[in-house]
């Protein structure tokens, strides 16, 4: 099991720091594939709408922050309300999801093995149900319990729709924690709450980090749901926005560009942010 | 994002955990509660009208109360329609292609990637920024860019090659579509396998060296077998994301030309939200869905076996 | 086990900040009232839902309104119009919705009528005076209740690029021969192509493409007729010759509409709602627009557009229709949304104001409004069914999947179907 010291072992320089020529000659070839498309979304945002109308492609047109100026005043309290959405949903999901991963990571004996074995393949199950075909059910529950038109609604059926999704994730960094370490401190009188909380949980520490990232990406940019429980603009997250674009007789192709940009901005600095605390995390190393 | 990601452990197997002791057995519930709590209201009370809709003739007359149980009823239509096995291949096409590049360009740009330098950094943060972007942005992206009088095209132009017809050819169009879903989930398969490569022990390749291995044998001979865990995880997730294909179908084709691109989440979607039969579109995503999960666990399934 | 002790203080400081900013978060969120909800003090407030996003016509409506009206407040929320069928219905299972609503019938009507989201307006619209100055087809009944009116309609006609035209010394063509004779003279210059049409797998597309079957006298109730395979053969002709877009399959109607601003084509099909987006873009050649081409049954259009209704669990249901009457149904309401839209006002008088008739774009629109003119819609509840598998049979055709003799095969068993599955009637 090779793999398994590997992940205990990590050399804070690799060997694969003897780069040839042929790596940062990959490098360039990513940064084109994906930067000339952003560059586009870039250029397109600062086109005045009749250039874009009449030459979609074109790249000669005097650049304007009129797309700009269209879209934020409404992207402000969108960014908010998506903002209480992103956090709501990745706290409430990382507060049923990572317990249950460590449940489910643990096959503590041969009934709950067949418990793990059926509810990771109802996981699996209930991440294919088409988000469209849970509007009608969904609705009818919110309204029951006052809960449309409220982000905590969203918040709710949002975390039901990545938990699965949180789980399966989360789940192999649980099985990556030794047995041994859990043991120890059960041995030292540990309950098994305070073996979770200050062993196995700080071990996994990286893993629900990158899920927090992952659930807050995804729940910050929902459209569906946002879009059909909520009926006060007020209360519109930044997918709404995005989908208010388009009618039947165009899209503001401008606005769109510019609400694209705009709006993944935050996700970007929080990225940045959270990759040099991820590496520092790593440097420092915390798990020896 | 996440450059010590341990998707890279393996699965740890049963033997080592059976001789706990047996008063965890009832604190593991407290563990899982919750999150059954939230998923049985939210997520399976759904699956189950989902089930019952398969079951009955739901149109826009009943959408809400009054459906009337047909047993089978709904899926001798769809099982018998032409336009239900041509999603079908249309979708194992997508999801192959998907996996298929996602795997390969994963692991390729991963290894491009797997070094400490700034340029390195910034690349990924480029990726990870494209894999934020809703795909709405990214899917009307594409649709300019691969239009007939779009960007590549002209590029196409500039080094003398002819115009391709990249979304409204019949057979082309579906590569089209899953080569837009490769751009925008590629950035997921690089982190994960970046983090697997990172994850390396560096004795095991500085051994390989001072046997004398090329770079790219001990790639083959030694890194790939070390990152069966992620490609493990990298399939399933693909497979499970083909199947759902959904939003870039949506956003780029309509599931068109004609139906070309239209993949059973988008059949299903168009027969209960465009012609409002429910019922049918309930069997169309029902149907689908058990194919992935016996997909996923064959493939599950043949890989324990294997380990 | 030291690392864990030397870790936790920070991290339980982290973690009870970040509870703290998630307890404002959450409890702003749970606390607030919308702004929407504010209603001042002795004033009435009614809720409208549109689909039509920020159409510039509704700032004109509501000051109008207003003027009339001051104690009325209106609210307007945007829907997406991919869900705005689904919201309603599920919003109407609850027994909750807005006052007003502004929509799509010719694509949500099966949907939004069988769902009870609309109220029965026959008693105010019975006592209203526009009823003498409105076209039968612009209402929209059920099982005798009138549930939407035709607040505005969108019909398709011809554009033609002048400056092309001039060059090759061409009128516009009035008849299909003649524009297939002008768009082989064109295209034969090798500097233009013929005519931007949408192609791709939606309704819109199958109401652009059935313009072409209603000329030689087919619709949906005689799809069977010899003609049906000869349009298909016509518009397949058109993309083998080069006349169209070559990535066709793939156009929206607003995406064709793009193509004929470049100013490459020298034809295109597009409604007169494009006016205000022709204003925007400015293009650098002259637009000329007229009726369809006429076949040997004449020139035919089917209409669609925007209506307005009332919510069927509306509680201020008088205010609401005073809202519709006064702003949406008012000779000065229709004018401004034809002025802010392009979209062609439902009322007959509107339709004769001199802000109308005195543009030479949008005359030809009005003139295809008129009952020699404009077809009905099949009486068929499968319609939407029908068009949905016509656009995606079209859409094949176009793409070269399938040849135009296959895809007439096609569309007229499919049609078939659906029209039997819908009570056979037409």
């Amino acid at each position: 099991m090779a793999s398994s010291l590997a992940t205990r072992r990590r050399a804070a320089v690799s060997v694969h720091d003897r780069q040839g020529v042929g790596p940062r000659i990959g490098r360039v070839i990513i940064f084109l594939l994906y930067g000339i498309p952003l560059l586009w979304v870039l250029a397109t945002s600062f086109k005045p709408e009749s250039a874009i109308l009449k030459n979609p492609s074109g790249l000669t047109f005097t650049p304007t922050l009129a797309q700009y100026r269209g879209v934020v005043g409404q992207v402000w309290p969108a960014m908010l309300n998506s903002l209480q959405i992103g956090i709501g949903t990745t706290v409430l999901t990382l507060a049923v999801a990572v317990p249950a991963s460590y449940a489910l990571a643990r096959r503590r004996n041969r009934v709950w093995a067949r418990i793990i074995a059926v509810t990771l393949g109802l996981l699996i199950v209930l991440q294919m149900v088409p988000q469209a075909m849970t509007i009608m059910p969904l609705y009818s529950i919110l309204a029951q319990w006052h809960l449309t038109n409220t982000i905590f609604g969203i918040v709710l059926a949002t975390s039901a729709m990545v938990l699965p999704f949180a789980i399966l994730l989360i789940r192999p960094f649980f099985l990556g924690v030794p047995v041994e370490l859990e043991e120890a401190a059960t041995m030292d009188g540990a309950s098994i709450w305070s073996v979770f909380a200050r062993v196995v949980m700080p071990l996994a520490r990286n893993g629900i980090i990158t899920v927090a990232i992952m659930i807050f990406m995804q729940s910050w940019g929902e459209l569906l749901y946002g879009t059909t429980f909520l009926s006060k603009p007020d209360a519109y997250p930044v997918g709404a926005m995005l989908a208010l674009q388009t009618t039947l007789y165009g899209t503001e192709w401008g606005h769109l560009m510019a609400l694209g940009v705009l709006i993944t901005l935050p996700v970007l600095v929080l990225f940045i942010f959270s990759q040099r605390r991820l590496m520092q995390g790593m440097l420092s190393g915390a798990v020896k | 994002m996440a450059a010590d990601l341990e998707l890279s452990a393996p699965p740890r197997r049963g033997s080592i955990a059976i001789r706990r002791p047996r008063r965890r057995r009832t604190g593991m519930v407290w563990f899982l509660g919750p999150a059954v709590a939230l998923l049985v209201v939210f997520s399976l009370y759904p699956l189950i009208t989902l089930i019952r809709m398969a079951f009955s003739d739901v149109g826009p007359t009943n959408l809400l109360s009054g459906w009337h149980w047909v047993g089978f009823h709904n899926f001798g239509p769809v099982l018998s329609s032409a336009e239900f096995w041509g999603s079908l291949k249309t979708t194992v096409y997508f999801t192959a292609g998907v996996t298929v590049v996602d795997l390969a360009l994963g692991f390729v740009f991963a290894s491009w990637l797997s070094y400490r330098s700034l340029d390195a950094r910034f690349v990924q943060a480029l990726m990870v920024f494209v894999w934020a972007l809703p795909s709405a942005v990214v899917g009307n992206i594409w649709r300019f860019l691969f239009a007939d009088n779009g960007f590549v095209n002209k590029l196409l132009g500039e080094v003398g090659l002819g115009a391709v017809n990249w979304l409204g050819s019949a057979q082309l169009s579906i590569w089209t579509v899953s080569l837009i879903a490769c751009w925008a989930s590629l950035p997921l398969s690089v982190v994960l396998f970046r983090a697997a490569l990172l994850n390396i022990p560096t004795e095991l390749l500085d051994a390989a060296a001072v046997d004398g291995a090329s770079r790219w044998q001990t790639r083959v001979r030694i890194v790939l077998p070390l990152l069966r865990p992620t490609f493990l995880i990298l399939t399933i997730l693909n497979m499970m994301y083909g199947f759902r294909s959904f939003d870039y179908i949506y956003v780029v084709t309509h599931g068109g030309p004609g139906t070309t691109t239209t993949t059973l989440p988008y059949l299903s979607y168009r027969d209960a939200f465009i012609k409002f039969d429910f019922g049918r579109g309930a069997v169309e995503a029902i149907l689908s869905m058990i194919m992935v999960a016996a997909l996923g666990l064959a493939y599950l399934r043949a890989s324990r076996k294997e380990a | 086990m030291s690392y864990i002790r030397a870790t936790r203080p920070r991290r339980r400081v982290l973690a009870s900040v970040l509870l703290a900013v998630l307890a404002t978060l959450l409890s702003s969120c749970v606390v607030t009232s919308y702004a929407f909800d504010h209603t001042p003090k002795g004033k009435t407030t009614i809720v409208l839902w549109s689909d039509v996003g920020n159409d510039p016509s509704f700032a004109q409506l509501n000051a109008i309104f207003a003027k009339k009206y001051p104690n009325i407040i209106v609210r307007q929320a945007n829907v997406d119009m991919n869900n705005f069928g689904p919201k309603l219905v599920a919003a109407a299972g609850e027994g909750d919705g807005p006052d007003v609503i502004v929509g799509n019938p010719v694509v949500d009507f099966p949907l939004t009528a069988a769902g009870g989201a609309y109220a029965d307006i026959s008693k105010y619209w019975n006592a209203s005076p526009v009823r003498k100055v409105y076209p039968a087809a612009g209402l929209w009944k059920k099982d005798k209740k009138l549930l939407e009116l035709q607040w505005r309609f969108n019909d398709l006609g011809f554009w033609y690029n002048k400056t092309i035209l001039d060059q090759f010394h061409l009128r516009p063509p009035t008849t299909l021969d003649e524009l297939n004779r002008d768009m082989a003279i064109v295209t034969k210059s090798g500097k233009y192509k013929g005519i931007a049409l949408s192609g791709d797998a939606t309704v819109q597309s199958t109401w652009m493409f059935v313009m072409w079957l209603l000329a030689q006298g087919v619709n949906y109730c005689n799809i069977d007729s010899p003609d049906t395979a000869k349009v298909f053969s016509m518009v397949d002709g058109w993309r083998k010759k080069g006349y169209l877009p070559p990535d066709v399959s793939t156009l929206n109607m607003n995406d064709a509409f793009m193509r004929f601003l470049t100013g490459q084509y020298a034809f295109a099909e597009g409604g007169s709602w494009e006016a205000p987006i022709l204003a925007q873009a400015k293009p650098k050649f002259t637009v000329g627009s007229s009726i369809m081409p006429a076949g040997k049954a004449g020139s035919h259009v089917s209409f669609a557009g925007e209506s307005i209704a009332m919510g069927a669990f509306s509680k201020h249901k008088d205010a609401a229709w005073k809202y519709i009457e006064t702003a949406f149904m008012s000779k000065q309401g229709q004018i401004a949304t034809y002025q802010a839209s392009g979209a062609i006002p439902s009322r007959l008088d509107a339709r004769k104001a001199p802000e109308i008739t005195k543009s030479t774009i949008s005359t030809p629109f009005v003139t295809e409004l008129e009952p020699q003119h404009l077809m009905p819609w099949p009486n068929n509840t499968k319609t939407l069914d029908a068009q949905t598998d016509l656009g995606v049979i079209q859409s094949n055709m176009l793409a070269g999947a399938y040849g135009p003799g296959r895809a007439a095969r096609e569309a007229i068993k499919r049609i078939h179907q659906d029209f039997r599955e819908g009570g056979g009637g037409c």
